[in-house]
């Protein structure tokens, strides 16, 4: 738990929030929005 | 596997034009409402977590995937001033177009699926069926309506993954890919780079 803070502390920045918020939302836009694409091994009946 | 080509090509695009400061020009894009795009994957999430099967099983999960596009849209109309967004929201339109004329579902034909799953016959693929953990229903290429806008685009080897995507995916990874290059989208913008100094 100790090293889980000091990793926190260490990049848990206001600037990397605001990349991982970022990032977040254009991965939730692609996959919503579909270019995550029709992958193999879908199955049908 | 589209998604994970925009997203390591934009990235790579971003350290390439920014080197260092790449990742704070990600971080300064404006984006207004996130939550909006984040409803809309939300609301697809039961669509896309079933398994094949008839596809008049999943009445409920199908009302909430259409409805997720007037969160994304909403998402889309927010954000309109970004470049990159304009591209996502053309592809969100053109996949919503191809859906709402073919039944609340991505149109997938056998040939495609024969195409991605390696192995399989026609046969495998009955017309009518929901394809698991997708938003595609399996519809011949003739019975089906704007099918230049149906996941008929497949992504070749060497891609480890066969992948079946449509013309609104690409538009969409497109979109993303050019997000990723800050606020400014692909042109040199002096303003994001005094504001980023």
């Amino acid at each position: 738990m100790k090293k889980l803070n000091d990793l926190w502390i260490r990049y848990g920045t206001p600037s990397n929030l605001k990349l991982l918020y970022v990032l977040l939302t254009l991965v939730a836009l692609a996959v919503a929005g579909g270019a995550p694409g029709t992958g193999s091994g879908g199955g049908g009946h | 596997m589209i998604l994970a080509l925009a997203v390591v090509l934009g990235l790579v695009a971003s350290l390439i034009r920014h080197r260092d400061r790449a990742f704070r020009q990600i971080a300064a894009i404006p984006l207004r409402s996130a939550w909006l795009a984040l409803v809309g994957l939300a609301l697809q999430w039961p669509l896309l977590q079933a398994p094949g099967g008839s596809s008049r099983q999943l009445g409920v999960q199908q009302m909430l995937f259409l409805l997720s596009h007037l969160w994304l849209l909403a998402f889309v109309w927010r954000n309109r001033q970004l470049a990159g967004v304009q591209i996502v929201g053309l592809g969100v339109i053109c996949n919503l177009l191809v859906i709402a004329f073919n039944g609340g579902f991505m149109p997938i034909t056998p040939e495609t699926l024969v195409h991605i799953n390696p192995g399989s016959a026609l046969e495998h693929w009955p017309i009518g069926i929901h394809y698991g953990y997708s938003k595609d229903i399996i519809l011949p290429g003739e019975g089906t309506n704007l099918w230049v806008l149906s996941d008929i685009l497949v992504l070749p080897p060497p891609f480890p993954r066969p992948t079946a995507f449509s013309v609104g995916d690409l538009l969409v990874a497109a979109g993303i890919l050019v997000l990723l290059q800050g606020p400014g989208g692909l042109r040199k913008s002096a303003t994001t780079e005094s504001s980023l100094s």
